[in-house]
């Protein structure tokens, strides 16, 4: 922005206090040009001179009387700094295109040049110190003025900022969920500690059919209003593609693909995408980038590690899909970089350690995320946190009775583990459920009978519910109540889609008139006490159950018959 | 022997009989072991063969579906199959799924050889 002034006046004499005085009580800009519009009327006449002030070393207009333009780069304003000083230079039209201006007078302070005062008539020997000095107290007016109207803008951007900061809040919270979901057998929380520039976290709980959700923990690259924005549409694009996609990886990498195409240069988002099933316990997930979630488990306490790269930065890319089965008493913890990357007074980080212990001291899933928000608040001390959001999320599945304080209901998980689903493992799994249950009191008949039936019930699963596909898995639960052992084969198949088991026509088969093949369910019904078939929101339940303590009537009668017939 | 194999070794015994040993595991990943190990025993006047699950380890269903096959190619030649050395497991499961009944059971293979002279 440029001032210019035209002056006029007729008067001379006592150029200097008067100068002082009006520049000083100046209360505004204009006022203090006008001021120094009456000086320099007084000092070389009207007509014969204007300031040019330059603000912010924009560019300004010629005067109508001055030709060309003021230059803020060029070789005058470089002359005018240089010399640092307000003494009046002689123009020379060669050097200077500013048509009727014979001289000028700097402006300068504090090293910077604010202008000058451009002059058409020859200033006089006995005129040139008195003149540089008025221009040098008028000089430092200015530069008040300008700071003081520098900082107002400043105040204003800084109001406006604090809009914008307000209006990101609001859309990020808008984005968070305002309840918890509530699933039989589980406890869910979460913790949002946002940072005082909007860091760009986003949790989120998706419900999705068959009793599935979907849990999300999100982190934009940048702050503020860019990151929320980022968030909402990170959140939108997630939940589209959950619905249809279900599977985390492929969740993950079509989203990558959708930020990638819109997302701002340079800015990424990093995601953690689980898929619940709230009726089995299976937890499946993929992971863009952000910190690998810990799991309180029956081997100590472990980081849930999965690759992939963070959304937005490369199109094209997969992601890398785990499998876990979240088991009564154990305990998930999402959480995002705030948390680890908290410092104390001193600099120090919490670091991911001191989660691993916290979660790890840990009996339950709330407790978990309790006992961290107060572990941070006592190792940041007084600390504060305003750099990125603390996001923490915990998913706990609630103990089985037994396992509570409550003895009087004898049930007891022994086991619970997962299958590829492939065409050559199911004896390992059988292997597996029979050496879990060494200490139970069964016979090695009802052993070997239970070994056929589960390996029976994994291969049909691996076959004909999950039909060998690679990314789905056979669940194999093992319980233990009063008087009954319970082995549970779990797939992913259509529900309804396994038929009641029925005695195969071996005339039919031995003619050729039906498949060899096709006796699994029926050995498996005959291989246990109980056998049930339960359909799953999701998949398919085989339960096998063979009674403990006193063996069947059936199971003695058969043994008697092969033993002695 | 890698776990989820099955090894297989034929005897001649004579003329009308030979014997299968069976080893390790049966299953549908044994088709092609036990189609050879059949076509072996099978000689042009072989009336009985002998399946010796001595060694046997492991069998699922798929395995019992192989037996079914091999019983539908030794009735075609009129062939009589005879079985020894199964733990009563695997032996209630060829009574349960009635294969006994076409597979003549022995205790063991000098039962087993001993049915099969007077066939």
């Amino acid at each position: 922005m440029t001032f210019v002034a035209d002056l006029s006046g007729t008067d001379r004499g006592g150029p200097h206090r008067v100068a002082t005085d009006g520049f000083a009580s100046a209360p505004d800009f204009d006022s203090l040009i006008g001021n120094a519009a009456d000086v320099f009327n007084e000092l070389v006449g009207p007509t014969n001179f204007c300031f040019w002030l330059i603000d912010n070393c924009v560019p300004g207009q010629a005067h109508p009387n001055i030709a060309g333009a003021f230059d803020p780069q060029g070789p005058l304003a470089a002359e005018m700094t240089a010399g640092s000083g307000s003494a009046p230079i002689t123009l020379s039209t060669a050097e200077v295109p500013f048509g009727a201006a014979t001289g000028a007078i700097p402006l300068t302070a504090f090293g910077s040049c604010l202008g000058t005062i451009l002059l058409t008539e020859t200033i006089q020997e006995d005129q040139r110190e008195t003149i540089a000095h008025v221009a040098q107290v008028l000089a430092f007016a200015c530069h008040a003025h300008l700071a003081s109207k520098d900082l107002a803008q400043l105040s204003q951007r800084q109001s406006i900022r604090a809009d914008e900061l307000q209006v990101a809040e609001t859309i990020q919270k808008s984005l968070l969920p305002t309840d918890i979901p509530a699933f039989a057998g589980w406890s869910m929380a979460a913790h949002y500690e946002p940072a005082r520039v909007i860091g760009g976290d986003l949790y989120d709980f998706i419900p999705l059919p068959n009793e599935l959700l979907g849990i999300v923990l999100g982190d934009a690259s940048d702050k503020g209003t860019p990151a929320a924005l980022m968030m909402a549409t990170t959140r939108a694009l997630l939940r589209a593609s959950a619905q249809r996609l279900i599977m985390p990886a492929r969740v993950l990498a079509q989203v990558n693909d959708d930020l990638a195409s819109q997302i701002p240069p340079g800015m990424f988002v990093t995601c953690f995408f689980g898929l619940l099933d709230t009726a089995t316990g299976r937890f499946r997930y993929a992971n863009a980038g952000h910190c690998a979630p810990v799991i309180n488990g029956p081997d100590g306490v472990n980081l849930l590690t999965a690759r992939g790269w963070p959304l937005g930065m490369l199109p094209g890319k997969s992601y890398d899909e785990g499998e876990i089965v979240l088991l009564p008493g154990q305990a998930l913890v999402l959480y995002s970089d705030g948390l680890t990357e908290s410092m104390d007074s001193t600099g120090t980080l919490f670091g991911t350690e001191r989660i691993l212990e916290t979660v790890s001291a840990t009996t339950n899933g709330v407790g978990a995320l309790a006992n961290l928000v107060e572990r941070r608040l006592q190792f940041a001390g007084n600390a504060t946190h305003e750099d990125d959001d603390i996001t923490i999320v915990t998913l706990f599945r609630d103990p089985l009775p037994s396992d509570t304080e409550d003895m009087t209901l004898t049930l007891r998980q022994i086991d619970d583990f997962l299958v590829p689903s492939s065409g050559d493992n199911e004896r390992a799994a059988a292997d597996r459920v029979i050496a879990s249950i060494s200490d139970l009191d069964l016979t090695q008949t009802q052993r070997d009978r239970l070994h056929t039936a589960v390996a029976e019930a994994v291969m049909n699963a691996s076959e004909h519910g999950n039909h060998f596909r690679p990314d789905l898995s056979v669940q194999v639960v093992t319980t233990e109540t009063a008087d009954e052992l319970i082995v549970q084969i779990l797939d992913a198949g259509k529900s309804g889609s396994i038929s009641q088991p029925h005695q195969p026509n071996l005339e039919a088969k031995l003619a050729g008139e039906q498949s060899p093949r096709g006796w699994g369910l029926f050995l498996i019904s005959k291989m246990v006490d109980r056998f049930e078939v339960k359909e799953l929101p999701a998949g398919n339940c085989v339960e096998l159950g063979m009674r403990l303590g006193s063996r069947s009537a059936a199971s003695q009668q058969r043994e008697h018959e092969v033993n002695h017939g | 022997m890698a776990e989820g194999s099955i090894t297989t070794n034929v005897r001649t015994i004579d003329a009308k009989t030979s014997v299968i040993e069976i080893g390790g595991s049966v299953t549908r990943a044994s088709d092609g072991a036990l189609t050879a190990a059949y076509n072996e025993a099978n000689g042009d006047r072989t009336k009985v063969i002998v399946l010796n699950f001595g060694g046997l380890e492991y069998m699922n269903s798929s395995g019992i579906g192989l037996l079914v096959t091999l019983l539908v190619r030794a009735n075609r030649r009129n062939q009589q199959i005879l079985a020894c050395g199964l733990t009563n497991h695997y032996r209630d499961i060829l009574s349960l799924t009635r294969l006994d009944e076409a597979i003549h059971i022995h205790s063991d293979e000098e039962a087993a050889l001993a049915a099969a002279a007077t066939l």
